[in-house]
């Protein structure tokens, strides 16, 4: 109702202005929304049920780390370590809960163990590697960018080093258990004849809670509170160096959980999972209005970015866009929400 | 405003309305570009038979079956997705969905 009595408000110019800067501000959602239409119409099995139920699963599978990762932004930083995470906490996941009949099993006399157990594991995983992220950003003030960068190095090694323990020399990790993957995999429900796989219901459940946490709880208003002014945050009786430190501890939590559904949802596991997984994180994220100036953003917002994303990714496939080549689009799209992101800061100014 | 990362940018807003079109502008001539000239190679990896030419094809279109390689001492028993050979490629309904390589499995004659 605001909105509307203060449109009525505006002079001419100034509702020219508005307009103007709303064309701006969304232009590359318009684009996007866009060239989605225009692939449907070229290749009209882009938006079929099954094509769909992809799309809607790879957003699923990816929206976890997007939002572990929004945090970190949100206050200023980064995470480089995240896609490295995922992977050792897939790895680790997947040679916990092999079948027990596979003959190239990691563990060959570990018992078949409970997922739930391993989950936590996961989750303990991701979580201790987060807060030592965030502990060494606020205890020595460092910038988040060398710290993880330096945790994603050590992360990797780490991974390297687990899988040659074991019976495992180095090998992927694959012939999971059938109740694990049916966990993850399986799926009760369909659309059409295609079936969406439990994750995605998964997915929803985190992301309502991130919702909550964000939103509802003081130490999402603190998040936001040293994101957009960590002096100011200080000073009004914020713990600062704790609400870091919880931060991207929580961030690494969201990285332990993607990786346990990653585990399953790809089969087979290498040192080669979670390469690169940051960087499509990340896009989403600032895609969805996470900024990179801190103290903004909304979980909608990461949810569209994600999904957006994915759309187009799938989409370029069906035009016969190699993977290689899909890099060339997704810097220009990075490229372009960044300068959007920047002229929404200097408006603003 | 607190320092951060756009702190010290000496850009005009105007400059960037002119980036942010430019950008989508070459957004879409990147898809279009890369879309007309695109394509998803398959390669056939002999494993030490003879040559197998690799397929360029668009997305949904059927993988034909080549004709099967020889090698010496060996007999060929078909191509498969991985290298461990678990996963037979089924050339009645195999579509280019990106680009792969096939392997070439091969028994040694006694």
């Amino acid at each position: 109702m605001t909105a509307i009595r203060k449109y009525r408000e505006m002079s001419r110019t100034q509702r020219k202005e508005w307009m103007r800067e709303l064309i701006i501000n969304n232009s590359l959602y318009v684009f996007l929304i866009a060239a989605v239409v225009v692939i449907q119409f070229i290749s009209p099995n882009f938006l079929s049920g099954p094509s769909i139920v992809n799309i809607i699963s790879l957003s699923a599978a990816n929206l976890p780390i997007a939002l572990g990762i929004a945090g970190a932004i949100i206050l200023t930083g980064t995470d480089l370590s995240a896609g490295r995470i995922v992977g050792l906490v897939a790895c680790v996941s997947a040679s916990l809960l092999q079948a027990s009949g596979y003959p190239a099993k990691m563990f060959p006399n570990l018992p078949t163990m409970n997922f739930l157990l391993v989950f936590l594991i996961a989750l303990a995983i991701g979580g201790i590697i987060g807060l030592i992220n965030g502990f060494c950003t606020a205890k020595f003030n460092l910038h988040p960018f060398i710290v993880t960068l330096s945790t994603q190095l050590i992360v990797y090694g780490g991974l390297l080093m687990y899988l040659n323990i074991g019976n495992n020399n180095g090998q992927s990790i694959s012939g999971l258990d059938p109740s694990y993957t049916s966990f993850i995999t399986g799926s009760f429900i369909s659309l059409g004849s295609t079936p969406i796989p439990n994750y995605v219901w998964y997915s929803l459940v985190i992301t309502a809670i991130m919702w909550f946490v964000w939103n509802k709880t003081t130490f999402g208003k603190n998040m936001f509170a040293v994101g957009s002014n960590q002096e100011a945050a200080n000073v009004s009786g914020v713990n600062v160096k704790r609400v870091i430190v919880l931060v991207f501890g929580l961030a690494g939590i969201m990285y332990g959980i993607t990786g346990f559904i990653e585990a399953a949802r790809i089969g087979s596991n290498s040192a080669a999972t979670g390469l690169n997984y940051e960087l499509d994180a990340i896009a989403a994220a600032v895609i969805g209005g996470v900024s990179f100036v801190g103290g903004i953003g909304k979980i909608r917002g990461v949810i569209l970015g994600v999904v957006l994303l994915r759309l187009i990714f799938v989409g370029l496939t069906f035009l016969s866009i190699d993977a290689n080549m899909q890099y060339i689009i997704k810097g220009l799209i990075i490229l372009v929400a960044c300068a959007i992101d920047m002229r929404k800061y200097l408006v603003r100014k | 405003m607190k320092k951060n990362i756009y702190s010290g940018t000496k850009v005009s807003v105007r400059f960037l309305d002119v980036f942010i079109i430019v950008g989508l502008f070459a957004i879409a001539t990147a898809i279009i570009y890369l879309s007309v000239t695109g394509g998803f190679d398959i390669s056939f990896d002999s494993l030490g038979g003879s040559e197998v030419a690799p397929q360029r094809l668009r997305y949904g279109e059927t993988i034909e079956e080549p004709t099967p390689p020889t090698r010496e001492g060996y007999v060929f028993l078909g191509w498969y997705e991985d290298k461990n050979f678990t996963k037979e490629v089924d050339f009645s309904s195999a579509v280019a969905t990106s680009s792969r390589t096939v392997y070439a499995c091969w028994e040694e004659i006694e």
